[in-house]
């Protein structure tokens, strides 16, 4: 069974074709990375238009790119949540188009729970439950006890910036560019990540995420050291910041679900020193540790197709009446 | 010709098909939902037409100006769908519509067509066409719209300015005269695009940056 994967929510145009949930034939990404770095973030007007010219290319490309003709598609899943409303709606017309005309299933598939999918798909496998996953990205610090494809347990949440945004927000005040994550990880390379002394928010405070406080105190170290600042020691700290941050909250999870799977997934996935830590934690706590590949961490479409495969007995009957939901929570149901 | 239009520029979505025995309009109270129900209505329109999908010769959309979010939703599902169906695909704007309907009406020489639009969603501009024989559309201050003769406001009429409905008819002869511009396969079906007339805080922001 071969599945069309297609994902629109933010600024990356992504057109996939997986066979049976594991196989990934195609995977083409098209990046407005460039486009928004001037203004130093997603601008959701400028992106809906940039998907709607970049959309048709890459289908063509990645039919092409398979040696596949559209015949050979057995089922479409498409990103219907949550994200920007503008940019999935042009996926989703796309993909409805394509149902419609191929009279294949459509599946909507929420974008964050598919992150989750990305890291077995990197593996060749099918998700195996139960697990424990933290989803890691710029909108996102979700820590949640998956046991079905779509059955999740909140265990924790971040109370206000995601780590992706809080090392946008950090990297535009440092003047070192965009996007936040690769930037700062380059940076704070040789960097001695005990020079400054950064918080570990909410430590000890229970399943809760927070990161606004690690933005304040990184902005306090920059006017205190001025002229003196290490850069690079300034990014290792604040990356090993990040790193306990979650370690301590997931280390509390494991021993409380007794799970023996963790899966770390999204665009901060893609951080080195956060994936040796949880590597660490995983050892310690003797679970099995699965990462997604760097391409697999940011959005792409490959990890849609999977977990729309895996979730095609949930969507629903009237799934060409689907709407885009900005705010699909994960597990939820279809609120169309 | 055998066509089916979709005009997703308003609130509700007006959809058209048409054929030598003449053409079928229907305007469906959509709102926020065209994106949920536009298959449904694309099959609706051809069954109570009786054409199959396959016997559509030509496709066509409303590019605007209007609801940004409601164009490119009908863009992405047409192009799309004259891609799979390998059909040419029409892209007509809303003032080209007008231009016929007014051309049908007997109405000759020079007419300016303008529709009220806002730039950050506060300051009044107004897109117009200012003569017949241009094609695409302008922004010119509120000031600068009244007292000239032959102004036509489509679907919104103002003082000095008459109100106009772009007719059935009228597009039904622009889409079957043969003088409409078609695009078929990828490269061309990647031309018809909205009309973003609306310089919203993005596009400005985007230019500035530029």
């Amino acid at each position: 069974m071969i599945t069309l994967g297609i994902e629109s929510s933010c600024d990356d145009t992504s057109v996939a074709l997986v066979e049976d949930g594991t196989r990934v034939l195609t995977s083409l990404v098209s990046s407005q990375i460039e486009i928004h770095r001037r203004f130093g973030g997603v601008v959701p007007e400028v992106a809906s238009r940039k998907h709607l010219e970049a959309i048709l290319p890459l289908l063509d490309s990645a039919m092409t790119g398979a040696g596949l003709t559209y015949s050979a598609i057995g089922q479409i899943a498409v990103t219907a949540g949550p994200g920007l409303l503008g940019p999935l709606l042009i996926g989703l017309s796309t993909a409805k188009a394509l149902a419609w005309h191929l009279k294949v299933p459509l599946i909507p598939v929420n974008h964050i729970e598919a992150h989750l999918t990305a890291s077995f798909l990197a593996a060749g496998r099918r998700p195996e439950y139960p697990f424990l996953g933290l989803i890691v990205s710029g909108g996102h610090a979700n820590l949640v006890f998956v046991t079905g494809p779509r059955d999740f347990r909140l265990m924790a949440r971040t109370l206000d910036d995601a780590p992706g945004e809080l090392f946008d927000k950090v990297a535009r005040h440092l003047g070192i560019g965009y996007p936040g994550g690769p930037v700062i990880q380059k940076t704070g390379e040789n960097g001695d990540p005990k020079r400054y002394r950064l918080p570990r928010p909410m430590a000890g405070k229970g399943y809760v995420f927070s990161f606004s406080g690690l933005k304040t105190a990184v902005m306090r170290i920059v006017e205190q050291e001025g002229d003196r600042l290490n850069l690079a020691d300034l990014c290792a700290g604040l990356q090993a910041a990040v790193a306990d941050s979650f370690a301590e909250k997931v280390s509390m999870a494991l021993d409380e679900t007794a799970a023996k799977r963790l899966v770390m997934a999204g665009g901060v996935a893609a951080n080195q020193p956060l994936r040796a830590r949880m590597q660490e934690l995983a050892n310690r706590h003797e679970a099995e540790l699965l990462l997604p590949t760097i391409h697999l961490c940011t959005d792409n479409a490959a990890m849609i197709a999977a977990h729309g495969y895996c979730t095609a007995d949930t969507a629903p009957a009237n799934s060409l009446e689907v709407n885009a939901v900005a705010g699909w929570a994960m597990g939820g149901p279809h609120n169309f | 010709m055998n066509y089916l239009f979709i005009d997703a520029s308003e609130n509700t979505t007006l959809a058209q098909t048409g054929s030598e025995e003449g053409f079928k309009q229907q305007i469906f109270a959509t709102d926020r939902n065209f994106a949920a129900r536009i298959t449904l209505i694309c099959d609706e329109m051809l069954q109570n037409a009786g054409l199959s999908r396959e016997e559509v010769q030509m496709l066509a959309v409303c590019t605007g100006p209007g609801s940004l979010t409601g164009l490119r939703v009908a863009a992405a599902f047409m192009r799309t769908a004259a891609m799979l169906l390998d059909k040419p695909l029409a892209g007509i704007s809303l003032f080209a519509w007008s231009l016929q309907t007014l051309a049908d009406q007997g109405i000759t020489g020079p007419v300016r067509l303008v529709m009220p639009t806002l730039i950050d969603k506060a300051f009044e501009v107004w897109a117009t066409l200012p003569a017949i024989e241009h094609t695409a559309p302008v922004l010119i201050e509120r000031s600068e719209v009244g007292n000239q003769p032959q102004t036509w406001g489509i679907r919104f009429a103002a003082p000095g300015i008459t109100c106009m409905q772009p007719e059935a008819a009228s597009l039904h002869k622009l889409l079957t005269s043969g003088g409409v511009t078609t695009a078929k396969g990828l490269k061309e079906l990647l031309d018809i695009l909205p009309l973003y007339v609306i310089p919203s805080q993005a596009e400005r922001k985007f230019k500035e940056a530029s």
